[in-house]
């Protein structure tokens, strides 16, 4: 682990220094990405180097079109940069072959979409257990574990309903248990609540934080919801594809004025 | 840094594929009742040219064989009364059928040698006079002059023809194909007289024959013999020196009776008081009446009684009763059909196929199928290219990915291919029965290979639908999920 973060390095990038004793689960070195060629190019992402603790839950925060969502995708070995590096786990995902992140996406890592991303024509049940059955476990501990996950979030009822058949907040908690579905050790939320109304909204991040602070899970969230700062441990802002801050809550000064009646 | 260990990774089984790609044709009924109905109509486009084209083909050989055999028939009705030309014998002879040769033979007297040379000369002769139809138009001009190919072929044998031909070929620079001159000279100066000697001596022998016909049957016409023909009659035939086989007399006797009764009715109708009392009767003017007018007409029984009573009162013969009438005139409508069938046959002497036309239309029919089926196949693999990018994002394997979209794809290219083969010959045997009427029964025997040709239709399709789909599925396959999601 190289002291990629030099607090004494360029004015304006106030950062946390690398606390040697936690462990370290994802890494990014130097990460650009660049859309298009030449006079049209779009420079996303210009040089970004973070690191993610095992075991935290993490925001990541920053305006629209500031970088946020690929580096999200970055993160998630969702698309490849342009230069640079991302390491899982210490795995350089750029190097792994079509089968190997396969593997990665399916057994190390779950997604949560803003747009909940659930195949229209499977129940929620079949949905859950798709990710199982990818990681070959066999029919009925798939049904069993995918139930499990269901009642964690809150919907063992309606585990043979179709997305069409659910509202938002419904779809985004089955997302959520998809998710879950082979244990893994990441989950990477891209606007979880984005499309959801504050009451959803809120059951949404408690299930996060649920999952985080009982399993163990390191979440990482991009989000632009203030209500995540109350329940992460380190918030990241990325601002014109460079992070810009990293703070911990415990350092944040919040002055949020609350409107009377709010949830 | 670390190394990943990618193991236990699934593999798409064919049970789950199967239940993958129903549920996702359930989920949209839709677009899977579109795509397929698309692919059931480009093989049903294809099912319906190939069994179309073999019904016909299969109709019309079976015309055609009967129309001959009628021709033959009544070839022997005028043969047995008419001499032939001179020029129809040297058509008998270049045409080499058997049965003529030894007609030939029989009628001339002349040895099998002589017959051979002269056969052998008819053929060439033949031959050169169809090469010099088939010289260009300035060729022509030079080597016919104003004769026709046959008038000047005709008179090679004349003192000096031979000479002027061979020059006029030699100016002209003209091609006779495989024909060589020398070998002609030899056929003209050796051959074409016995040739000549062999046709005269035919001619006459069969004016002979002709006439020792006539008195064997005490000057009634040979049609009329014919229609009730004494036991002997093929004996007398060939005594005379005609070539007819016994197995031919029985059909050659329905024949001549179905002639002669037409033949009575037409007369019948001439008559003025008949023509008036149908017109009246039948409330037509009296100008449309005639034999094909009232075939057109009387089909049941009650009309044929109807006429059967007209006729008999102008004096038709007792058998010419109401079923008669129907009967004849059947044979005569079954006739035209015939006709009416092999009208448009191209070339008859390819017998294992199909024209060429046909074949064009086959391979066009076959582009909009497969075109069909593509574009059916692409839209339904780009609308879904989110679901991928999900699948991939859960850890779905491209392999996996690209088993399920063939899956889906043969799984309606399978239905709707059956579903377009039967349509195509539902299709095709209502074209037959509108063009062909009750000639169609005639094509039963081929049903097999008309039954066999739609099952390929179905194949053909389904193929197509799983390689249509491949293109687009692999390329999805291989995206990363991030590019599949910016697609949409």
């Amino acid at each position: 682990m190289s002291g990629a973060d030099d607090k004494s390095s360029a004015a304006g990038r106030a950062r946390t220094p690398l606390d040697a004793d936690r462990a370290v689960i994802i890494r990014t070195v130097g990460l650009e990405k660049v859309y298009g060629e030449g006079e049209a190019a779009t420079h996303a992402l210009r040089g970004v180097d973070a690191f993610v603790y095992r075991g935290e839950l993490i925001a990541v925060m920053g305006p629209s079109g500031s970088g946020k969502s690929t580096f999200f995708n970055m993160v998630g070995a969702l698309d490849s940069p342009s230069r640079g590096r991302i390491l899982i786990d210490e795995v350089d995902v750029a190097q792994l072959s079509a089968g190997e992140l396969a593997f990665l996406r399916c057994r190390k890592i779950g997604y949560i979409f803003q747009s909940y991303n659930l195949i229209r024509y499977m129940t929620a049940l079949e949905n859950v257990t798709t990710p199982m059955v990818f990681a070959g476990v066999p029919p009925e501990e798939a049904r069993r574990r995918g139930m499990e996950l269901l009642e964690l979030v809150g919907l063992g009822e309606r585990w043979s309903h179709r997305p069409i058949e659910m509202s938002g907040g419904q779809q985004q908690r089955v997302a959520i248990a998809r998710s879950m579905s082979n244990s893994p050790n990441i989950l990477l939320a891209d606007e979880p609540t984005a499309n959801l109304d504050l009451g959803t909204g809120q059951d949404v991040l408690n299930i996060l934080q649920r999952i985080n602070r009982e399993r163990g899970v390191t979440v990482v969230c991009s989000t632009h919801d203030h209500r995540l700062l109350d329940i992460c441990d380190r918030i990241m802002w990325i601002r014109d594809g460079r992070v810009a801050r990293v703070e911990n809550r415990t350092d944040l000064r919040i002055t949020v004025g609350r409107i009377k009646g709010e949830a | 840094m670390k190394r990943l260990e990618a193991k236990n990774q699934v593999r798409l089984g064919p049970a789950r594929a199967l239940q993958l790609a129903i549920s996702g044709m359930k989920y949209r009924p839709l677009r899977s009742g579109v795509t397929i109905t698309v692919f059931s109509l480009a093989v049903a486009f294809l099912a319906h040219m190939t069994s179309y084209s073999l019904l016909r083909q299969s109709i019309q050989s079976a015309a055609w064989a009967e129309l001959e055999a009628d021709r033959e028939l009544g070839e022997y009705l005028t043969r047995f009364a008419r001499v032939d030309s001179p020029a129809a014998v040297r058509e008998h002879l270049a045409r080499g059928e058997a049965i003529r040769l030894e007609e030939v033979g029989r009628l001339s007297q002349a040895s099998p040698a002589e017959i051979a040379i002269a056969q052998n000369a008819a053929m060439t002769l033949h031959r050169l006079a169809q090469a010099l139809d088939r010289l260009p138009a300035s060729e022509r001009a030079i080597v016919l002059a104003d004769q026709t190919a046959s008038e000047l072929v005709e008179g090679l044998d004349q003192p000096g023809a031979f000479e002027s031909f061979a020059d006029r070929i030699a100016r002209s620079r003209a091609r006779l194909g495989d024909l060589r001159m020398d070998d002609l000279n030899r056929i003209v100066v050796e051959s074409l007289p016995v040739m000549k000697s062999v046709v005269d001596h035919t001619v006459a022998g069969h004016a002979r024959a002709a006439d020792d016909l006539r008195r064997r049957f005490g000057g009634i016409p040979i049609s009329e013999v014919a229609a009730n023909p004494p036991p002997d009659f093929g004996a007398a035939v060939r005594a005379a020196g005609f070539a007819f086989p016994d197995s031919d007399l029985s059909r050659l006797a329905v024949f001549a009776r179905e002639r002669r009764d037409l033949d009575r009715v037409a007369k019948l109708l001439l008559t003025p008081q008949t023509r008036s009392r149908v017109a009246r009767e039948a409330r037509i003017p009296v100008g449309e009446v005639s034999l094909q007018s009232m075939m057109d007409r009387v089909k049941s029984r009650g009309r044929a009684e109807w006429l059967a009573a007209i006729l008999r009162d102008a004096g038709a013969p007792p058998h010419l009763d109401a079923e008669r009438v129907r009967t004849i005139f059947a044979a005569w409508r079954h006739r035209a059909r015939l006709t009416k069938a092999v009208a448009d046959m191209g070339d008859r002497t390819n017998d294992s196929g199909l024209t060429t036309r046909t074949g064009l239309l086959l391979v066009l029919s076959f582009l909009v199928c497969a075109v069909g089926v593509a574009n059916a196949m692409l839209m339904s693999v780009t609308e879904r290219f989110t679901e991928i990018a999900t699948m991939k994002c859960l850890g779905g394997l491209d392999g996996f990915i690209m088993g399920l979209f063939l899956f889906e794809a043969i799984l309606q290219g399978a239905f709707g291919g059956l579903a377009g083969g039967a349509l195509g010959l539902l299709l095709a045997v209502l074209r037959g029965l509108v063009e062909f009427g009750p000639l169609l029964a005639n094509a039963a025997g081929s049903m097999g290979m008309v039954v066999l040709s739609v099952l390929a239709s179905a194949v053909v399709g389904i193929v197509l639908a799983g390689l249509a789909a491949v293109g687009p599925a692999w390329v999805a396959a291989r995206l990363s999920p991030m590019e599949a999601m910016r697609v949409e």
